[in-house]
């Protein structure tokens, strides 16, 4: 009964899978067959992760169904454009299961990575991370925020991201005792003082993301922190200067950085530099409104026209051969996730794992939303990937690692809730 | 020239959005139910009393149940409509068992079902057994821990 009523979904997503390879099969003649292997190796990592989720009891059913069929989306768009790299993505994913599954068992298995020593850990990481970056990272589109180790690339502010969010937590729900021995724990105890050091604490993370000139990541940050700092905070005042911060900095970066000028002048009118500085933004317009309502169908539209549709833009893409009810259903997609992790942050009893599972949910729909209304000229563009769409290992991989996360912690929730 | 064979990819594309969409309407099913417990325990509040909470895990189970059955007077438990707790289990009996309250004091009788009743593991004869704080009940698939403030 219960295996039935789960088979349900996952054949949906099995089912989306073959008709949108087996279009891209025929339209696509001529093409190698590259698409056939990678709609074998989708189904088959989908089908064999989803079954030792369900008969391993690891927690939430639906988390990893939504994200395979968001998944499944994505390859088709980059198999459809790039074929070199939805084989890279499809790889990824094997990697990215596979870190899934150690996460999971890490994060399920263990109970401490909500003291204090811990939390601090993450950040010297963080910063470490950080440095090297500036020190020897490469750029990449205006951007320094790449690691290259030969062949491969990583970009470290994906997986910061996860251990930003956890040392977070760890402080906002830091519980105080009599210990007083360290400067640290003199300031972690007093609460008004531990609010401030949180707030440093972010407001240095954003500061380094900045320093690389990753703007969409800072941004992103920025309201993940701001999110955790508002449902677990205990300090108004805090919360203000916060805004009062972000609003000042704000200021001065549109004052002195013809960077965010730049960004600025595009997104209010695009089509006046529409050959030049706006021409990503525009070649994104013209593609959604050549999709219409219905899309030109897979594999006939254009995308390769869009800049980087691979990437950021993959979403203009995705509207422009399936249509505003393809990219509607996408971000319908986004929405149940987020709705699955809040509610998990709901139902968890522990505080600490309620704050990650905020943070991280709250990380989903904020960066869904940052890209979505960067390449829809809702917002001015930063550029930030698309979570389980955009090519890129290490977002897939910091994606996942989130993903795991969740999951494991509806695990521990369930646990609980069975022995009352 | 629009032939059948130019329109085939456009149909699958459509296709493929339908599929995506009766996804988006399966997992729309789920939050409802999710909502509907959730509005259920707020109206409820959280009085503590007596009552049967469920240990399954709800979204497992193929048929509507809740996650706590309040009791406050006698109550029949089965398939039937009848019953003040109706859970369209198949394993149930269609009147499968009955907690009877006297004096603040749960008994719990089953009433002849096919299945059985397993208190805290043991198969309930026929007569009415107390029940305390904490004893788990058993109908077919459904466990319940049984709750109650009653100290005696």
């Amino acid at each position: 009964m219960r295996k039935v009523k789960h088979l349900v979904p996952l054949l949906l997503v099995l089912l989306t899978n073959l008709i949108g390879f087996g279009v891209l099969y025929f339209t696509n003649r001529g093409i190698d067959n590259t698409i056939l292997y990678c709609s074998v190796a989708v189904a088959a990592i989908v089908l064999i992760s989803y079954a030792i989720i369900l008969f391993a009891s690891l927690g939430d059913e639906y988390l990893f169904l939504i994200v395979s069929m968001i998944f499944t989306i994505g390859i088709m768009f980059l198999l459809r454009s790039n074929t070199e790299i939805a084989m890279h993505q499809t790889m990824f994913f094997y990697v990215g299961m596979a870190g899934f599954f150690i996460v999971y068992v890490i994060y399920k298995k263990t109970n401490v990575f909500h003291t204090l020593k811990y939390s601090m850990a993450f950040i010297i990481v963080s910063v470490a991370l950080f440095m090297f970056t500036l020190v020897f990272g490469s750029s990449i589109g205006g951007a320094k925020n790449w690691l290259s180790f030969g062949k491969i690339g990583i970009q470290p502010s994906e997986i910061i991201k996860i251990f930003f969010i956890m040392s977070l937590a760890g402080l906002l729900t830091y519980e105080a005792d009599d210990d007083n021995s360290t400067l640290l724990k003199r300031i972690m105890n007093n609460n008004t003082k531990r609010q401030f050091f949180i707030m440093a604490v972010a407001f240095m993370f954003m500061g380094f993301l900045i320093l690389q000139r990753e703007w969409g990541s800072a941004l992103l940050y920025f309201l993940i922190y701001f999110t955790m700092q508002y449902i677990f905070g205990s300090s108004k005042t805090v919360l203000f200067l916060t805004l009062l911060f972000a609003a000042g900095g704000s200021y001065l970066g549109v004052k002195t950085m013809t960077h965010i000028q730049q960004r600025i002048t595009i997104w209010m009118d695009p089509f006046k530099n529409a050959s030049d500085l706006g021409y990503q933004i525009v070649q994104s317009l013209y593609a959604m409104a050549s999709g219409g309502v219905t899309g030109s169908g897979l594999g006939l539209g254009y995308p390769s026209y869009i800049p980087l549709y691979t990437n950021d833009f993959i979403f203009a893409a995705i509207c422009e051969e399936l249509g505003m009810i393809g990219g509607v259903g996408v971000m319908l997609l986004f929405f149940m996730l987020v709705y699955r992790g809040i509610k998990i942050a709901l139902r968890s009893t522990n505080v600490y794992n309620k704050a990650v599972a905020t943070g991280i949910s709250a990380m989903f729909g904020y960066q869904t939303f940052i890209i979505i209304g960067g390449v829809t000229k809702f917002i001015p563009l930063t550029g930030i990937t698309l979570p389980f769409v955009s090519a890129g290992g290490s977002s897939l991989a910091a994606c996942f690692a989130a993903l795991a996360i969740l999951q494991a912690i509806s695990a521990k929730t369930e646990e609980v809730s069975d022995v009352i | 020239m629009i032939t059948i064979i130019d329109l085939i990819p456009k149909i699958f594309s459509i296709l493929f959005v339908v599929l995506v969409y009766i996804f988006i309407v399966k997992i729309i099913q789920l939050v409802h139910s999710d909502i509907a417990v959730m509005m259920r325990q707020k109206t409820k509040g959280d009085s503590v009393g007596t009552y049967l909470k469920l240990l399954n895990i709800r979204s497992s189970l193929s048929f509507p149940v809740s996650e706590s059955y309040e009791i406050s007077a006698d109550v029949t438990i089965g398939r039937s409509s009848r019953c003040e707790i109706c859970i369209d289990d198949p394993f149930l009996s269609s009147e499968h068992a009955a907690i009877i309250v006297q004096d603040k004091v749960c008994f719990l009788q089953d009433l002849g079902s096919t299945n059985g009743t397993l208190l805290n593991g043991e198969r309930l004869e026929g007569d009415p057994i107390e029940l305390i704080n904490g004893d788990k009940i058993t109908f077919g698939n459904l466990s319940f821990i049984f709750i109650t403030d009653n100290e005696e």
